[in-house]
């Protein structure tokens, strides 16, 4: 398969805590562990400080890793918007994937990647273009210490601990689906079906008119980072290069979320499907994923 | 509920007991099929209505059975297009769903609520993939839920389903629109271009349009992507752990013809909104965890 490069923004002492206990945990696993033995580590960050921290973290599960440095010292400070920052190494990155035939996966430190989830992406988004996409669920902090006991984790189980720990935007999704964006009913103890209105896609085949789309501003905003959930897969579903994986048995990710932070508002009276009205946000929700636990 | 079945011939009506009735005695299936509520309305050849209706009152006491000649599908000339458009009437003067369950599909055990439960909303329909295997199937024992059901039918697998695996020389995507590979030892991603509808909540829109259409084809073939998915009624299955279903198909039948040189194997020979779309959202089969 395909080479690929793995991009992750991160800076800050609670960020590189998060790297360790979330996103490289879960790249521990084997299977996880096994798929990114070759990948290039793409690493944008705010000082050279934060820059060696990630590195030795990373390093203590992948010895001697081909690590790509982004500084941005301007990540450092408070208030900026780190959307508009972010997205000049990203378009760095995807032109040199166009250039070098390379794949990207994003994955940011408050990740937790489901065993198997690398090597499903790289299968599933193998045609040229195609980028794989999931919905993901929010987790609380806390779920880290229970992540802590296990060396290896199958996908089902991780899902019954995520649900020990869903953070608000998902225990009240349904409550709060007009900006949240997620709905989901229980099937049985074991099931649930979730419809999400704005997927993000995780692992990218970029083509040339993502640089273009990607780092244009929309709607009167500047290109930020939030072109890659929020536009993106619109222009990817039109010229049929989106893959979404609806069971998590293929491919789970949970996002570590602080408890009061990324709460959407509860729906208004009268207040039904979802706030935006792109091609994806319309088509997406019509594809029903299979969250299962144990 | 209503259900819709339409089952001629002897082969067709053996699978009805021996395939359709069967996976709806199993226990989920079944308390969400038995039910007063439930109609089952059956077209079939004259000779098999006593038959057909027995069974249904002996298998299902609490469903009421309507077992129909086919003499009575004459308002168009495609007999399952008649059927379709008088259960859509039906289902819009009693405001019930309609399970579509041809003879000679199986469904897995817990799949009924799992299209039940997927299809909560109004207006909605509920689609998802099958896979066609063979008679031998039906020598199994009986699958005690979904994952079983995906490793038995992976063992008796049609040859259309065969040659749908990607890589292979033969790859029929351009005629079924199916793609397959695995992705570990018991899961297997798939592409389907064109899932059946088969639990719906039909609007006054669907009766003008299969009132005038040309056939019952329209059904997956055109409908879903000239109707449910521009109107955003559509939900899509995406695993088989939510609802999955297989098609006893015999041997020699539904062989895909593979494309001319000249077309693309990896396109498909129809391009409707939900074919462009269903394409990029795949479809997990998730098999029994190898002991």
């Amino acid at each position: 398969m395909k080479p690929f490069k793995i991009f992750i923004p991160v800076w800050g002492s609670k960020h590189l805590r998060l790297l360790e206990r979330a996103l490289i945990k879960s790249f521990s696993w084997p299977k996880n562990q096994a798929d990114l033995q070759d990948a290039e580590w793409v690493i944008v960050t705010g000082s050279s400080y934060d820059l060696m921290s990630a590195g030795k973290i990373i390093e203590k599960v992948f010895p001697d890793p081909k690590i790509r440095m982004h500084v941005e010292p301007k990540l450092m400070s408070f208030g900026t918007d780190s959307g508009e920052i972010l997205i000049k190494p990203l378009l760095f990155e995807a032109k040199d994937c166009i250039e070098n035939n390379k794949a990207m996966l994003m994955a940011t430190p408050d990740f937790i990647y489901g065993d198997g989830t690398i090597d499903a992406f790289r299968k599933i988004a193998h045609e040229p273009g195609t980028c794989a996409t999931i919905a993901h669920l929010r987790v609380l902090p806390t779920i880290l210490n229970s992540l802590d006991a296990f060396d290896m984790i199958s996908n089902a189980t991780l899902m019954d601990l995520a649900w020990h720990h869903p953070h608000i935007s998902w225990s009240e999704a349904n409550k709060r689906s007009y900006r949240g964006g997620v709905v989901w009913e229980e099937i049985d103890p074991s099931f649930k079906a979730v419809r999400h209105f704005m997927p993000s896609p995780f692992f990218y085949n970029f083509l040339e008119e993502d640089l273009n789309t990607l780092g244009t501003g929309y709607d009167g905003f500047p290109a930020g980072f939030g072109n890659i959930d929020h536009v993106w897969p619109s222009f990817l579903l039109e010229r049929d290069r989106l893959r979404f994986i609806g069971s998590s048995d293929v491919a789970m990710m949970a996002e570590v979320t602080d408890e009061k932070a990324n709460v959407p508002p509860l729906n208004e009276p009268g207040q039904k499907g979802f706030f935006r009205d792109r091609a994806h946000n319309k088509i997406q929700p019509q594809f029903v994923s299979i969250f299962r636990g144990i | 509920m209503n259900i819709l079945t339409i089952s001629y011939g002897r082969f067709y009506v053996d699978l009805l007991r021996n395939s359709l009735m069967k996976s709806l005695m199993t226990k989920s299936n079944f308390d969400l099929i038995n039910h007063e509520k439930t109609t089952w309305w059956v077209y079939t050849d004259d000779e098999f209505i006593e038959e057909i209706e027995g069974r249904i009152k002996t298998f299902f006491p609490a469903v009421t059975p309507m077992v129909k000649p086919r003499s009575d599908l004459r308002r168009f000339n495609d007999e399952t297009q008649s059927a379709l458009v008088h259960q859509i009437e039906e289902c819009l003067k009693n405001k019930t769903p309609l399970l579509f369950a041809p003879p000679d599909i199986y469904i897995g055990e817990g799949s009924i609520n799992g299209l039940i439960k997927t299809g909560w909303e109004e207006s909605v329909s509920v689609v998802a993939c099958h896979l066609r295997v063979t008679p031998s199937f039906l020598l199994e024992p009986q699958p005690k839920d979904n994952a079983e059901l995906v490793t038995k039918a992976f063992k008796h697998l049609h040859r259309s389903w065969i040659d749908a695996e990607l890589g292979n020389p033969r790859q029929n995507q351009y005629g079924t629109g199916v793609c397959w590979q695995k992705i570990s030892d018991n899961l297997y991603s798939t592409i389907h271009r064109l899932p059946t509808p088969y639990y719906i909540k039909f609007t006054k829109e669907d009766l003008d349009y299969f009132s005038t259409c040309i056939g019952f084809g329209n059904f997956d073939h055109a409908w879903p992507g000239q109707i449910l998915m521009p109107r955003g009624r559509q939900r899509t299955v995406t695993s088989s752990d939510i609802a999955f279903m297989v098609e006893i198909t015999e041997p020699h039948k539904n062989i895909s013809a593979l494309p001319d040189n000249n077309k693309n194997p990896n396109d498909f020979f129809e391009h409707y909104m939900h074919n462009e779309i269903n394409k990029q959202f795949l479809f997990t089969l998730r098999g029994q965890d190898e002991a």
